[in-house]
C-alpha cells in the first residue's frame, strides 16, 4: 500500500489541477456510461422479450406449430376427439394496436376458456373477487376482452368501456369485460402486454378464418409415446416443439444486432481510456521533478508505481460511479431506441421493461476500474524510470523518446500486421474482428510519433519555415516534445477515426439500402394483407382491381414467414413474375438460364439466408423445406442482395409454391399504373371501391421507401450518438493535453514573455500549436478512420449480419473529420492560451 | 541610459497579510556601468530587477528607463520595450528547450519579424564570441550548465539592447564555471558599452563591478567599502 503522506503529496497535485482532475473523471464516466446504457438496453430487450414471449407459456411443455404459423382447427379437433388427448389448449395470437393506449402494440391472445386453467396461472375478475373460475366464466363471453388490472388502473380503463383495436387498417371496437391478474410475478408482468379474448373473437379480429396459431400441450416428461402418437396425426408441415426452443430461435434473430451494439459501446470505452491515459501521463510527467525528489529521499520504485496506480484507481472509482449514474439516465433513452429498432427489425416487444440490476452496475464498475488500471499502467511504468535526482532534465526524456522512435514504429507495424492477420481469419466470432480492430488502432497509435515527426519536419523544410516563431516555433514544439504531443495527437486521432469510421459505415449502409430500395420497390402501388406474419387477401380482388382504371399491370405475390424448424423466421415469397431488379451476389447462369431453372423449381435465396446457412457462391446448394407434401429439396439457383428480411428470404415461382403448399391464396399485389394517372387518385379509387370488401394495406412506392429509410435511420440513431460522444471525448482530450502542455511550459512561456513576446504572439503560438495537433490528428485519422470503416463494413457487419454493402467513401466525411479535429483543438487552445497570457510573468518565472 | 526608481513601493500579499518588500525606494543606476546588487536571499534583489525590467509593476512610484516611465506604460508597450531595450539572463532554464542554440539566440530578434541573413550573421558572430560556434545546432538540454548560460548571454546581446539584467546568472554553476561566465559577461558588456545590473549573493561578481549596492530590509545602499 501507499503511505498516507505519499498519498497526500500525490493528491495535492490533483487539488492544484482541479480542472484536469475533473476531466479525468469525465473521461472515465463517459466511457462507463455508454457501456452501462447499452448493457441496460440489451438486457432490457432480453427481459422484454422474455415477458412478451415466454412467460405466458405457463405449464406448457410442448407446442404444436405449423411452418406457416397457421393450423387448421381440424387438427385440434382430431387431437381432442379422435385421439382423446385432454391437456391441450388452442391458441390464436397476433398483434394489435390500441387507440386508447396511444396506439401501443399489444399481443392479442385468443384462448379456450375450458383448457386454460391447466396451463396458465391467470385469474380473472368481472365483478367481485379474482379467481381462476371467474376467468372461465369471463372467457365464455364472446366478443369481449380482458386486460390486466395493472394496465387498466394505470390507463384508467373501467370495465364496460370499449377499446378501439387496430389490425392493419382495420378497426374494431371491443368491450372490456373484466380484469386479469396473476399471483406469479413473471406472468403478472407479462399480462401488461396482453389482451385476452376467446378463440373466435381473436380469429375475427385477426382475420384468421378457421385457423389457429398453435396448440399448447402438457406432456409428462419422458412420455415420448404420447408425443409420437400426436406426431402421427399431424400434417407434414406441422410439428411439435418445446417452447424454449421456439423462443430461442426467435431470440437469436436480434442477438448479433445487440452484440454489435455492445462492441460499439466498448469502442466508446476505448476512446475514454485514451483520455485517461492522456491525463495520467501528463500527471506523471508534470511531477517528474517531485517524483525524482521523492525517489532520492528513499521512496522505492514500487511505492511510486503504486502511488500512480492507486491515484488512478481512486479516480476510476469516482468516475465509474458517476458513469453508472449517467449510464442509467442514458439507458432510459437507449432502451427506447434499441427496443424500437428490435421491434422494427426483428420481433414485437409487447412488454417493455427497464431492466437495471446490480449485476450491470458491478460489471460496469469493474470495467471502469480495469480500464483506468490499464490506462495508468504505461504512465506508471514510465514513472518508475524516473531517476532519483533533483532536477531531471527534460531532454533525457525527449532523448529517450527519440531513441525509442524506431522501436515504437516497428512495434506499431507489428501490431498492424497482427491485427490484419486476425481480421483475415474467417470466423463468425466477432471477438476476433474486434480484437483485430483493437490491434489496428493501437498499432496506428504507435506510429503517430514517427509520422508526426516526419510530417512536421517536412513542412519545416519544404516551406523553409526558418522563423522560430509562430508556426515555426509551434511546429518545433510539436516535433521536439513528442513525448507529449504524440500522446495528444494519437488520442485525438483515435476519437476522430471512430467518427470517420462510423460515419462511412452508416453512409455505406444507407447508400446500399437506398440503391436496393430503388431496384426492389419498382411497382407504383403495393397492396398487402394485414397480417405481418401471414398476410392474406382474397383472390377475387384481382378481378376487382382489373376494373379500376389506370392500373397497368398486377404482380401477384404470396408470402409468409416460416414459423418452425431450422428456417424459422425466414420469409418465403412466391411470385408469378419478376418485377424486382435483383442485384446478384451469385447466379447459376445467364438471365435466361437462371429464370428457366427458377420456373423449373429452383429458388433464389437472399444473401443473409445464404450466409446464415453456410451457402457460398457456386453450384450444388440446396435447401430442404417442409411443405404440405412433406420435406422437399429445392436447388438454390441464385443469391441476391436483400435488406428487407434480417432472417433471410427464399423466393420461388408461384407455380412451384402452389404445387407443394397446395395454397392458392395471395398475400399482396404490386401494381404498376399508367404514367398519365396520378398515384394518389388510383390509391383513393382502390380504397373507395375495395376497402369494404377486402382487408388490406395500401402504400405507394414513395411511402414504402420512406418507411424503410426511416427504419434505417432509427436503427442508426445510437451509432450517431456514439459519434457525438466520440467528438465530445476528442474535445475533452485535446483540451486536457493542451492545457497540460501549456502548464508544463509555464516557465518557458514566462521567459518568452519576459523577452518581449506579446500576448497576441503568445496566443498565436498556442493556437498554432493546437492547430497543428488537430491537423496532424485529422490527417492521421483519415486512413485509420477509413480502415475502421472498411473493417466495420466488410468484416464486422458482414460477419454479424451477413450483408455485403457497397463501400461508399464520401469526401465530406474527411472534410468533416479534419474540421472536427482542427476545430476541437483550436477551441481547446482558447482557454489555455487565455489563461497563460493572463498569468503574471513574475509568477511564471518563479515556477520550474 | 538612465535607470531610475522613484519612491517605489512594492508588497506582496501572503496568506492575506501584506508583506512589504520596498516602501518609497529611490535609486539611480549609472548608465554604461556594471552594477552588482547584493543581498540575502529574500531581500528583494529579483523583485528590484523585475521592476526595472517591466515584468513586474510597482504598487506606487515610478520606474524610469531611458525616457520612458514603465509604470505608466500599457502591457503591450512594456512588452515591446523589453524586447528592444532589455536583455534578460536568469538563473536557470533560460532557454527554450525545443529550439536549437542558434534559434534561441535569434529568438528575440524574431519576435519583431522574419530575420534576414545579416541578422543571422550577427547572431553567429555573438555565438563565436561566447565560444559556442561549434554547438550552434545543439539542443539546449545537451549543453552543460555553463554553456547554457553562455547561450543566454548571447541571446541577451543578440538584439543589441542597451540594458542587460541578470538575476543570479551563475547561481547554478560551480565556482570555476561561474567565474568564467561572469568574466565573459563583463568583457562583452564593456566592449559593447551596455548597462548591466546583476543580482547575486556571490561576492565573486564584485571583482568585475563598477558599482555595488546592497539591499537590506527594504533599503538599497551603495557599498563602497568591501572589507
Ligand atoms: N509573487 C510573489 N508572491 C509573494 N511573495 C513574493 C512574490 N515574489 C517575491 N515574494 C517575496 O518577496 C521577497 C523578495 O523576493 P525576491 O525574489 O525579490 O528575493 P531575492 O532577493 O531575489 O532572493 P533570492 O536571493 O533567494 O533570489 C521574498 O520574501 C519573497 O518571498
Ligand atoms: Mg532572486
Amino acid at each position: 500500500m501507499v503511505s498516507k503522506s505519499l498519498l497526500k503529496i500525490g493528491f495535492s497535485y490533483h487539488r492544484k489541477h482541479l480542472l484536469q482532475t475533473f476531466l479525468i473523471l469525465i473521461g472515465i464516466a463517459l466511457g462507463v456510461a455508454v457501456v452501462v446504457a447499452i448493457d441496460i438496453a440489451n438486457s432490457s430487450v432480453s427481459r422484454s422479450f422474455q415477458l412478451s414471449t415466454e412467460s405466458l407459456t405457463g405449464r406448457t411443455t410442448h407446442q404444436i406449430i405449423g411452418s406457416q404459423a397457421r393450423i387448421d382447427e381440424e387438427v385440434f379437433r382430431t387431437l381432442r376427439v379422435d385421439l382423446g388427448h385432454r391437456k391441450n389448449a388452442p391458441i390464436v395470437e397476433g398483434y394489435v394496436q390500441i387507440k386508447e393506449l396511444g396506439m401501443r402494440t399489444m399481443k392479442l391472445l385468443g384462448v379456450d376458456p375450458f383448457s386454460e386453467r391447466h396451463f396458465r396461472n391467470i385469474l380473472g375478475r368481472s365483478s367481485s373477487k379474482f379467481s381462476s373460475g371467474a376467468l372461465t366464466g369471463m372467457l365464455a363471453q364472446p366478443g369481449k376482452l380482458l386486460i390486466s388490472e395493472d394496465l387498466a388502473l394505470k390507463a384508467g380503463i373501467p370495465t364496460g368501456k370499449n377499446l378501439t383495436l387496430f389490425f392493419g387498417n382495420r378497426e374494431s371496437q371491443i368491450e372490456v369485460y373484466g380484469y386479469l391478474k396473476s399471483q406469479d410475478n413473471l406472468t403478472q408482468q407479462a399480462l401488461s402486454g396482453v389482451i385476452i379474448t376467446d378463440i373466435s373473437t381473436a380469429q375475427e379480429i385477426l382475420k384468421m378464418g378457421n385457423q389457429i396459431s398453435r396448440i399448447d400441450l402438457i406432456v409428462k416428461e419422458g412420455d415420448e409415446a404420447t408425443l409420437k402418437v400426436i406426431g402421427k396425426i399431424l400434417p407434414p408441415d406441422i410439428t411439435i416443439v418445446t417452447p424454449q426452443k421456439r423462443s430461442q430461435s426467435i431470440r437469436q434473430m436480434s442477438q448479433s444486432f445487440e452484440l454489435n451494439l455492445m462492441a460499439m459501446s466498448l469502442l466508446a470505452l476505448l476512446v475514454g481510456m485514451f483520455l485517461i491515459y492522456n491525463t495520467v501521463t501528463f500527471a506523471v510527467v508534470q511531477r517528474r521533478k517531485m517524483l525524482g525528489i521523492l525517489r532520492s529521499l528513499g521512496v522505492t520504485r514500487k511505492e511510486v508505481f503504486t502511488l500512480i496506480i492507486f491515484e488512478t484507481i481512486i479516480f476510476g472509482t469516482i468516475g465509474s460511479i458517476l458513469g453508472l449514474g449517467l449510464g442509467v439516465l442514458l439507458g432510459q433513452g437507449t432502451v427506447h431506441l434499441v427496443s424500437q429498432s428490435i421491434s422494427d427489425l426483428y420481433f414485437v416487444l409487447s412488454v417493455k421493461v427497464f431492466d437495471v440490476s446490480s449485476f450491470h452496475l458491478i460489471k460496469a464498475m469493474g470495467l471502469g476500474l480495469l480500464a483506468s488500471f490499464f490506462s495508468a499502467l504505461f504512465p506508471a511504468l514510465e514513472s518508475i524510470q524516473i531517476a532519483p535526482v533533483v532536477a531531471q532534465r527534460r531532454s533525457s526524456l525527449e532523448g529517450y523518446t527519440a531513441r525509442m522512435l524506431p522501436r515504437l514504429s516497428i512495434g506499431g507495424l507489428v501490431l498492424l500486421a497482427i491485427g490484419s492477420a486476425v481480421l483475415i481469419i474467417e470466423t463468425r466470432q466477432l471477438v476476433f474482428a474486434f480484437g483485430g480492430l483493437l490491434f489496428i488502432v493501437f498499432g496506428a497509435a504507435l506510429l503517430v510519433p514517427f509520422l508526426s515527426k516526419i510530417i512536421a519536419s517536412a513542412v519545416l523544410n519544404v516551406f523553409h519555415v526558418r522563423s522560430g516563431l509562430g508556426i515555426g516555433l509551434a511546429l518545433r514544439n510539436v516535433t521536439r516534445s513528442l513525448s507529449r504531443s504524440a500522446v495528444s495527437i494519437s488520442a485525438l486521432m483515435i476519437a476522430v477515426s471512430v467518427i470517420i469510421g462510423v460515419g462511412i459505415m452508416v453512409e455505406s449502409f444507407r447508400y446500399s439500402v437506398v440503391d436496393w430500395l430503388k431496384n426492389t420497390i419498382k411497382a407504383d402501388i403495393y397492396i398487402v394483407g394485414v397480417n405481418r406474419e401471414f398476410p392474406v387477401i382474397e383472390t377475387s380482388i384481382i378481378k376487382r382491381l382489373a376494373e379500376i382504371p389506370g392500373i397497368k399491370e398486377q404482380y401477384i405475390i404470396r408470402s409468409f414467414k416460416i414459423a418452425s424448424g431450422n428456417y424459422a423466421g425466414v420469409s418465403v415469397m412466391a411470385q408469378d413474375r419478376e418485377i424486382i431488379q435483383r442485384k446478384w451476389i451469385w447466379k447459376s447462369g445467364d438471365k435466361k438460364e437462371l429464370y428457366a431453372q427458377f420456373s423449373g423449381g429452383g429458388v433464389f435465396v437472399s444473401e443473409i439466408f445464404a450466409w446464415k446457412n453456410g451457402m457460398g457462391a457456386g453450384f450444388g446448394n440446396s435447401i430442404n423445406l417442409m411443405t404440405k407434401k412433406g420435406l422437399k429439396t429445392f436447388p438454390v439457383v441464385g443469391i441476391f442482395q436483400d435488406f428487407s428480411s434480417r432472417q433471410g428470404m427464399i423466393v420461388m415461382d408461384s407455380r412451384v409454391y402452389k404445387k407443394y403448399w397446395l395454397d392458392s391464396r395471395i398475400s399482396g399485389i404490386a401494381l404498376t399504373i399508367n404514367s398519365s394517372v396520378p398515384v394518389e387518385s388510383v390509391m383513393e379509387h382502390i380504397n373507395q371501391k375495395l376497402a369494404a370488401d377486402y382487408h388490406f394495406m395500401i402504400s405507394s412506392n414513395a411511402s414504402i421507401r420512406k418507411a424503410a429509410i426511416d427504419v434505417f435511420d432509427r436503427t442508426f440513431t445510437i451509432t450517431i450518438a456514439l459519434q457525438i460522444l466520440a467528438a465530445l471525448v476528442a474535445f475533452i482530450g485535446v483540451f486536457n493535453s493542451i492545457m497540460s502542455m501549456m502548464l508544463e511550459r509555464t516557465r518557458e512561456i514566462g521567459i518568452l514573455r519576459a523577452s518581449g513576446m506579446t500576448r497576441i504572439q503568445l496566443w498565436r503560438m498556442v493556437m498554432a500549436e493546437s492547430g497543428i495537433i488537430g491537423g496532424l490528428s485529422g490527417i492521421f485519422a483519415l486512413p485509420l478512420g477509413t480502415a475502421l470503416a472498411w473493417i466495420l463494413v466488410y468484416i464486422i457487419n458482414k460477419r454479424s449480419f451477413g450483408w455485403s454493402l457497397d463501400f461508399v467513401v464520401e469526401y465530406h466525411h474527411f472534410i468533416q473529420a479534419l474540421g472536427i479535429s482542427v476545430l476541437a483543438s483550436l477551441t481547446a487552445g482558447v482557454y489555455p492560451s487565455y489563461k497563460i497570457g493572463k498569468q503574471a510573468i513574475v509568477d511564471a518565472l518563479r515556477t520550474e | 541610459m538612465r535607470i531610475e526608481l522613484r519612491e517605489v513601493s512594492k508588497s506582496y500579499l501572503e496568506g492575506g497579510k501584506k508583506h512589504n518588500i520596498f516602501s518609497d525606494l529611490t535609486v539611480k543606476f549609472t548608465s554604461g556601468c556594471f552594477s552588482v546588487l547584493l543581498g540575502k536571499s529574500g531581500s528583494g534583489k529579483s523583485t528590484l530587477l523585475n521592476l526595472i525590467g517591466g515584468i513586474d509593476i510597482p504598487d506606487s512610484g515610478n520606474v524610469y528607463v531611458g525616457n520612458e516611465n514603465l509604470s505608466q506604460m500599457s502591457d503591450y508597450n512594456r512588452t515591446l520595450f523589453r524586447r528592444r531595450k532589455l536583455g534578460f539572463i536568469f538563473q536557470f532554464f533560460n532557454l527554450i528547450p525545443t529550439l536549437t542554440v542558434m534559434e534561441n539566440t535569434l529568438l528575440i530578434r524574431e519576435l519583431d519579424g522574419p530575420v534576414d541573413k545579416e541578422q543571422r550573421d550577427i547572431a553567429r558572430q555573438i555565438l563565436v564570441e561566447v565560444g559556442l560556434e561549434e554547438r550552434m545546432n545543439a539542443m539546449p538540454d545537451n549543453l552543460s550548465g555553463g554553456e547554457q548560460q553562455r547561450v543566454a548571454i548571447a541571446r541577451a546581446l543578440a538584439y543589441d539592447p542597451p540594458i542587460i539584467l541578470a538575476d543570479e546568472p551563475t547561481g547554478n554553476l560551480d565556482h570555476e564555471t561561474g567565474r568564467s561566465v561572469l568574466e565573459m559577461m563583463a568583457r562583452l558588456i564593456r566592449e559593447k558599452g551596455k548597462t548591466l545590473i546583476i543580482a547575486t549573493h556571490s561576492e565573486e561578481a564584485i571583482a568585475f563591478a563598477d558599482d555595488i549596492y546592497r539591499i537590506e530590509s527594504g533599503l538599497i545602499k551603495p557599498v563602497s567599502d568591501l572589507t
